[in-house]
């Protein structure tokens, strides 16, 4: 049995780890809390991801130069400058619009504790190559972004029938901007995936091992012509 | 007979109407979502209940050395102190678990700090500050979003171990009927407490 384009397909999986293979959402259940209540529009889903990504900038950093064996030290101390991040990305969501502030509520400083950081700090990073943690970091803040803006996006199609403020649709489903259909939009959405990944691992099965119905047709289709 | 009155009120609204998982999403993670032996999610639970009940009299003490609302200062600034509280309670459970009590560090050991940087409890603290609670309403508070965790840690451990048997579509399997059973539970909390869905 050949499995070319599994390979190709599995090596593209594992160089894009965080965002399409194994997302830091959808397959590791990261980050979970900040997607199903306060993405409810466009707007907030990029303040999401700008924030992620500057506490986890300063998390990261902050676990790579506390070498200290004990967790309690490495926890504050990682945990402590990812708050540093979330005021900085403050500034930066200003830009956006001021309105997130009311949207976001207590999730923004609550950024401090998402559990990306917590699995940084968990894990001894200053032992791994600096090159390899960035690109892992960047990876997880991309994987957030793309599945945080998806969600917000089809939220605020639902609930106000916009995108980023601008009227589309004459949609209005307020239920849409509730935690219970969060959960259950991200359900969808893990499913999608789950069940998009395995119907192109079949077809690329198909396409590289064709079954003798398949030759059969292809002769028919030869014969024909 | 009105203060235990309060004192319920409160507890019950932290456990049940605002619950931390149900009713804001927060605690929910892998940690939460596949976690298999009943040991882990007991120790796991635990440690959140002591955190937040602690957490949440340091925060009220914070609050009254700040001289609460007297103080000008940003929302996030106050936001930023509070972390404070869950910094020291996270320092005497890691002292007092892996330090004091080393028959309990084998059982906590390995979930005390996912537990104590959980989001539930820095969540608990912030809005029992928003509410601006007394220092009783604030410790029930506390109290009641620990138990509150606990009763969801229990209701996703039951669902995680039967719907492990159940006939589940293929694409739906592992993380997304877990969400799914998750926001079906929510919306039934949703119900219960006597909401009507918006239209």
């Amino acid at each position: 049995m050949k499995l070319t384009r599994n390979r190709k397909q599995n090596r593209f999986f594992k160089a894009t780890e965080g965002i399409f293979g194994h997302n830091v959402v959808l397959y590791s259940g990261l980050m979970l809390p900040y997607i199903v209540m306060p993405a409810v529009n466009l707007k907030t889903a990029v303040a999401l991801t700008v924030a992620m990504l500057f506490t986890v900038l300063l998390g990261m950093a902050a676990g790579y130069l506390v070498s200290e064996k004990v967790d309690l030290v490495r926890y504050i101390a990682v945990t402590v400058a990812s708050l540093g991040g979330v005021a900085i990305s403050r500034f930066v969501i200003r830009l956006i619009s001021t309105e997130i502030f009311d949207t976001l509520g207590i999730y923004l400083p609550l950024m401090a504790v998402n559990s990306i950081i917590v699995m940084f700090a968990a894990q001894h990073i200053h032992k791994e190559k600096m090159l390899h943690i960035v690109g892992r970091m960047l990876a997880a803040v991309v994987g957030f972004g793309l599945v945080a803006c998806s969600v917000g996006l089809v939220r605020e199609l639902l609930l106000t029938g916009s995108i980023w403020g601008v009227s589309v649709a004459g949609v209005s489903f307020p239920a849409a901007g509730m935690v219970f259909f969060g959960f259950i939009l991200l359900a969808f959405f893990g499913a999608a995936v789950q069940g998009l990944r395995r119907c192109i691992m079949r077809l690329n099965l198909r396409l590289d091992n064709p079954t003798a119905e398949e030759l059969l047709r292809q002769q028919e289709e030869r014969m024909v012509d | 007979m009105e203060l235990i009155l309060e004192i319920l009120s409160v507890f019950l609204s932290a456990a049940l109407l605002e619950n931390m998982v149900f009713g804001r999403a927060l605690g929910v993670s892998r940690t939460t979502l596949v976690q298999e032996k009943r040991a882990d999610v007991v120790a796991f639970s635990l440690s959140v209940l002591f955190m937040c009940t602690v957490s949440s009299v340091l925060g009220y003490g914070i609050r009254w050395l700040l001289g609460w609302p007297k103080v000008e200062i940003t929302l996030f600034a106050k936001q930023a102190i509070l972390f404070l509280a869950v910094v020291i309670s996270y320092c005497l459970l890691y002292l007092l678990v892996i330090k004091k009590l080393k028959a309990l560090a084998s059982m906590f050991g390995s979930v005390v700090s996912y537990a104590a940087f959980n989001g539930a409890v820095y969540g608990s603290l912030l809005v029992s500050t928003t509410k601006e609670l007394g220092l009783w309403q604030s410790l029930v508070h506390g109290f009641g979003a620990g138990c509150g965790m606990i009763l969801a840690s229990a209701l996703i451990l039951t669902g995680h171990r039967r719907l492990d048997i159940r006939n589940v579509p293929r694409a739906f399997r592992g993380m997304p009927i877990m969400l799914m059973y998750i926001g079906i539970l929510a919306l039934a909390l949703y119900g219960l407490v006597g909401h009507n869905l918006p239209t």
